[in-house]
């Protein structure tokens, strides 16, 4: 059975259940009244133009532009973790789209040819799709995981100077810092697979068993999934802290100042 | 062993160390005496590579300050401070950790030292099952003691390691450094009893100040 479409008026009809927030924000003085409004806009506009888009992509199913598409959704990614954590953009942009783009792009590939079998990998609806997902959740971890290892050690930079008076290398200093972010990053990810199914059905598995699959495919493309963002997210955090050692401390092994985009004195 | 040559530091636009020289030799006793902010601390930070000289040279084994000898030179000296943070968890694994490090590998960890050591410095014999955020102060700054002196070391910069100490724990912290006539030691402290004693060479920062 295909999907019901909903029709222009059911939709708007669902709109009205925005009267429940609205009345709730007006009787309570929430002041939330306007921004609802704008927010629900914004969705629907962005929404309708990425359908559109996506359709006329799908159709063409070009490999190049399915690519270009991808590449296009890491530099988003990319910009919104440094917008997040309040990194400097001009040193830290190169080697987070590297971390990103090899992360995400190597499960992506390994996720279409094993376990998906494509014999096309580059196939719209799996790139994008499947690779909008990896991204979207490796995007989340990293903000934790680059954004608190840095500040981290600038918060507590006394322990990491006492670090090095002891004799320690630079690595050697910085490695306790590591394994806190890393930690504190992933430990979404492993509780949110570890309550899969009972907590919450994911909204793919809810997408998928609406279009039409059984739920016994639907598990399976979620667990695979789980996985792949796991993989992917664990990835994308070390390279992109491996990736920015370099420039981010000096040859005394200090921390430089200036990787932090500080609000204007 | 050890010289600053005209070193100039400001923050801030306010001069903290301007145009100063001072020269450490081994087996000396310095301490640096005058009122804070004058640059004590400073001095000792900008020793071990934490801050950087606007100009001006430091010398150590008579070669200049580079990011290679820096690192030497952390292997080498004893820092024990109260504004450094010897960080959280249990004591016995901050002290596996730094026992941990490639330089101090040679060195082997002894139970019985330690043992010895927490004696000697009147800590409770059950400090390294405890939490590093259970120490008071005074036992915080102990700790960093008795690591140092676990790595073998023979230059010491020791920056008010006696102000949480009450007053026989201060003598015998300060019997037990300067009466080592082999150590080279850079002492910070507003104690007088430090003082007292006739290996110390006191090193007025406010005269120095002055002259520049």
């Amino acid at each position: 059975m295909p999907t019901v479409d909903i029709s222009a008026f059911s939709l708007a009809l669902c709109f009205l259940l925005l009267l429940i927030p609205i009345a709730l924000s007006y009787g309570v003085k929430l002041k939330l009244t306007y921004i609802t409004l704008t927010s629900a806009l914004r969705m629907t506009i962005q929404l309708f133009l990425v359908g559109l888009f996506l359709k006329y992509i799908f159709e063409l199913n070009n490999p190049y532009l399915n690519l270009l598409w991808f590449i296009l959704m890491i530099v988003f990614a990319t910009s919104s973790v440094l917008r997040s954590t309040r990194l400097d953009k001009k040193t830290f942009i190169l080697p987070s789209f590297t971390a990103f783009l090899v992360s995400n792009f190597f499960v992506l590939l390994y996720f279409n040819y094993f376990v998906v079998s494509l014999s096309n990998v580059f196939e719209a609806k799996y790139l994008i799709a499947i690779g909008g997902m990896l991204l979207g959740n490796s995007l989340r971890g990293n903000i934790v995981g680059i954004g608190d290892f840095y500040n981290d050690i600038r918060k507590n930079e006394k322990t990491y100077y006492y670090y090095l008076s002891l004799g320690a290398t630079r690595l050697e200093a910085i490695i306790p810092f590591f394994r806190k972010s890393l930690n504190a990053a992933l430990k979404p990810t492993i509780a949110s697979m570890s309550t899969m199914g009972i907590v919450s059905l994911p909204g793919m598995m809810t997408g998928q068993i609406l279009g039409g699959s059984s739920p016994l495919i639907a598990i399976k493309y979620q667990i695979a999934i789980m996985v792949a963002i796991y993989a992917a997210t664990t990835l994308s955090i070390f390279l992109a802290i491996v990736l920015t050692l370099r420039t981010s401390f000096d040859e005394y092994g200090i921390l430089n100042r200036n990787i932090f985009c500080e609000p204007k004195k | 062993m050890l010289k600053f040559d005209k070193i100039n530091v400001s923050f801030n636009g306010r001069y903290i160390l301007k145009n100063f020289s001072l020269e450490i030799q081994e087996k000396e006793k310095v301490l640096l005496f005058g009122r804070s902010g004058i640059g004590k601390s400073t001095l000792l930070k900008l020793a071990l590579g934490y801050i950087k000289p606007e100009s001006g040279k430091i010398y150590f084994h008579d070669q200049p300050l580079n990011k290679n000898l820096i690192w030497d030179l952390r292997k080498e000296v004893a820092y024990v401070s109260q504004d450094m943070e010897i960080g959280l968890g249990k004591v016995k694994d901050y002290l596996k950790l730094v026992f941990s490090y490639k330089g101090n590998s040679h060195i082997g960890y002894s139970s019985d030292k330690v043992k010895r050591l927490i004696e000697y410095f009147e800590l409770n014999s059950d400090i390294l099952m405890k939490n590093i955020e259970e120490l008071s102060g005074g036992e915080k700054q102990r700790l960093m003691i008795v690591t140092v002196l676990m790595l073998n070391r023979k230059i010491f910069f020791l920056d008010e390691i006696t102000s949480g100490l009450d007053l026989k724990l201060k003598q015998k912290v300060i019997s037990f450094f300067l009466e080592n006539a082999e150590w080279t030691e850079i002492i910070v402290s507003h104690d007088n009893q430090w003082l007292s004693h006739p290996s110390v060479k006191l090193i007025d920062m406010e005269a120095s100040f002055a002259d520049s």
